[in-house]
């Protein structure tokens, strides 16, 4: 008995500030990606102990579920672009005037030689809808007070990792830390979120480092050189037959 | 008197494209852009013959260079022009017939050890507006949907052993696609012929469901009338796509034949890759007496003839070493004529735009002379330097 009123005195707690980590990855996820849509242009660098590579790539968002890119550097990958719909993913490569339909194993590889996954850049799992998530504990990154938020995937979620724990400044909703845990409960990326600016309004860090622990000299940096937010722009512009039109 | 009637046709055409221009561009503000992208590639190359009929090796050489010209021009319009220059010398240089509408190739030298010859593989014009594009001209029309055999290619079909040529030659046809709001499509196609019966009117209905990309074909083929249909999706987390087209003969029944093609892929987490694929020509032999290399390394030029034996399976794996090192080995059983084809590659990103690249190509079949014991034929060694740009 004692138990149970334990429970029940529990429950409305817990639901309360699982309420609020929801609220707050929703108020940051729409930072990220406008309430609506958004539009970035970035440079990606891959840092490997004796070789190193830089890209270039724009990529135009609706919310979660639409999602395109197209790369613009090296000449060798221009023109190479990936498109999301909901659950399905495209990769239409120029070269062979070709769209691939990207089986879900493929989500899993690296993409492009990058530190990240095919399901990172397509955000194709939803950090809300496919994880439950709870604020553990409460941390200061750089001077600005943070929640710690841990996410943990729901049973029928198709999503790469086991845990993510991301700390969210308190004042912008800024994602300046995300540690990434495999299915055995091991840390094995973190991201860091550097160099503050204002985008559109909004301020964000303009730089996003990616780090995979198990390889030494390994990383992955993202700059952020344009990045608006609700710009106008049709469903229709995320088909596959519009891919070949990304420029 | 063809060629007058050629010339004639080929006016008529510029004609309108030009008129449809000229009332497209007086009711836009100008937007034009251009973009100019394309490589240079070295490629010697060494091959070894086995076979009597052969001379016994030949080095070749070849520096080929490619240029792919864009212009935007307002919201609607674009034009497009690419451009394929090689120049060979070596032992045996072969260069495949001008194909198309109009000879759009030209020998600047043509001598037996030392050639030059360019040719232009698009070269179209593209109105696009909201759910509607129409294009006209060389262009390639790639309904692959299917990894490494395409049933349904009916336009540019092409010998997948010809990795120099990825882009494929273009085909000379007029072009109206629809795309509906839910992703579902229409393409209808037409490729005009100076000689008669020879011209080609196909459509491609696309549609999206189920987590599948679907697609149904019906053509007046040549000689044929094709349906088929293909798909695109996957069984758990493993890729499975595959294209058939049933080729329906207007001279006898007997004359028709199925290309059907499947594949079924797989990225592992540590970044390697594997495909099996399986492709079925009913025109296919199934003897080995009937098959020589020749069927195997000319150009394929339709897709009713895809590979010489009625059964082909192929498994393909590829790797990276290291970040910049790709490794990938492709095995192919010709089955019945007891064909067997291995060709590794390792490629390597040198900079952001250059690449090297080593492909063995590796052909064995039945000796016929000799009680049929399973012999290599030819070995081929390329060497392929690429500057992008």
């Amino acid at each position: 008995m004692k138990k149970l009123v334990f429970i029940i005195f529990l429950f409305p707690f817990f639901t309360c500030l699982s309420q609020e980590a929801n609220e707050i990855l929703k108020k940051s996820e729409e930072k990220i990606r406008g309430i609506k849509s958004s539009y970035q242009e970035m440079s990606i660098k891959i840092v490997r102990p004796k070789w190193s590579k830089e890209m270039k790539m724009k990529g135009w968002s609706i919310g979660e579920d639409y999602f395109a890119s197209v790369v613009l550097s090296p000449a060798k990958e221009k023109g190479i672009v990936f498109l999301k719909r909901e659950n399905e993913v495209w990769n239409y490569i120029p070269s062979i005037e070709r769209t691939v339909k990207l089986p879900p194993s493929m989500m899993m590889q690296n993409w492009m030689g990058t530190d990240f996954t095919n399901d990172d850049l397509v955000q194709r799992s939803s950090i809300i809808n496919d994880y439950s998530n709870t604020i553990i504990k409460e941390e200061e990154i750089e001077g600005l007070d943070c929640w710690v938020i841990e996410l943990n995937p729901n049973e029928d979620a198709a999503v790469v990792w086991g845990k993510l724990m991301i700390w969210i400044d308190k004042k912008d909703y800024m994602q300046l830390k995300t540690q990434f845990f495999d299915e055995y409960d091991e840390l094995v990326s973190i991201m860091h979120g550097k160099s503050i600016k204002t985008f559109d309004g909004k301020k964000l860090p303009s730089i996003i480092e990616f780090i995979p622990l198990d390889k030494k000299g390994n990383k992955t940096i993202v700059e952020r050189i344009v990045w608006k937010f609700d710009i106008d722009i049709n469903s229709r512009f995320f088909m596959p037959n519009n891919m070949k039109n990304l420029r | 008197m063809g060629k007058l009637l050629l010339i004639r046709k080929n006016n008529f055409f510029l004609l309108f494209l030009f008129i449809i221009f000229c009332i497209e561009l007086q009711g836009q503000e100008k937007k034009t852009d251009f973009t100019l992208t394309g490589y240079i590639k070295y490629l010697p190359s060494y091959l070894k013959y086995n076979q009597s009929d052969y001379e016994e090796s030949q080095t070749n050489h070849l520096i080929h260079n490619r240029i792919n010209f864009r212009g935007y021009l307002g919201d609607n319009f674009s034009i497009g022009l690419e451009l394929r220059n090689r120049m060979f010398f070596g032992d045996e240089v072969r260069v495949p017939e001008p194909y198309g509408y109009v000879d759009l190739s030209h020998f600047f030298v043509n001598n037996p050890k030392f050639k030059m010859h360019s040719m232009i593989d698009r070269m179209w014009v593209k109105y696009q507006k909201e759910k509607i594009e129409i294009s006209i001209g060389r262009q390639r029309v790639n309904w692959g949907i299917n990894t490494i055999w395409n049933s349904n290619d009916l336009f540019n079909a092409y010998n997948f052993i010809d990795f120099d040529y990825i882009e494929r030659p273009g085909s000379d046809v007029v072009r109206f696609q629809y795309t509906g709001d839910d992703l579902s499509s229409l393409d209808i196609v037409y490729k005009p012929s100076t000689i008669d019966n020879s011209s080609v009117i196909a459509a491609l209905y696309r549609i999206n469901t189920m987590g599948y990309d679907f697609q149904f074909l019906t053509a007046n083929y040549y000689d044929d009338v094709a349906l088929g249909g293909g798909w695109a999706g996957n069984i758990k987390n493993a890729g499975f796509k595959g294209e058939v087209t049933y080729f329906i003969s207007k001279k006898s029944a007997q004359s028709n034949s199925t290309s059907l093609s499947t594949s079924i892929d797989y990225s592992f987490k540590n970044g390697f890759y594997v495909l099996g694929s399986h492709l079925y020509n009913s025109n296919g032999f199934s003897e080995p007496e009937e098959f020589s290399l020749q069927s195997v390394t000319q150009n394929v030029l339709s897709p009713k003839n895809l590979m010489p034996s009625k059964n082909t399976f192929l498994i393909q794996t590829s790797a990276f070493i290291t970040p910049a090192i790709n490794s990938s080995l492709t095995f192919l059983y010709g089955e019945g004529i007891n064909f067997f084809f291995f060709s590794p590659n390792i490629s390597y990103d040198i900079n952001s735009s250059l690449d090297a690249s080593l492909i063995g190509q590796f052909f064995y079949m039945e000796n016929m002379e000799n009680s049929g014991g399973i012999e290599n034929v030819l070995k081929g060694i390329y060497v392929q330097f690429k500057y992008s740009f």
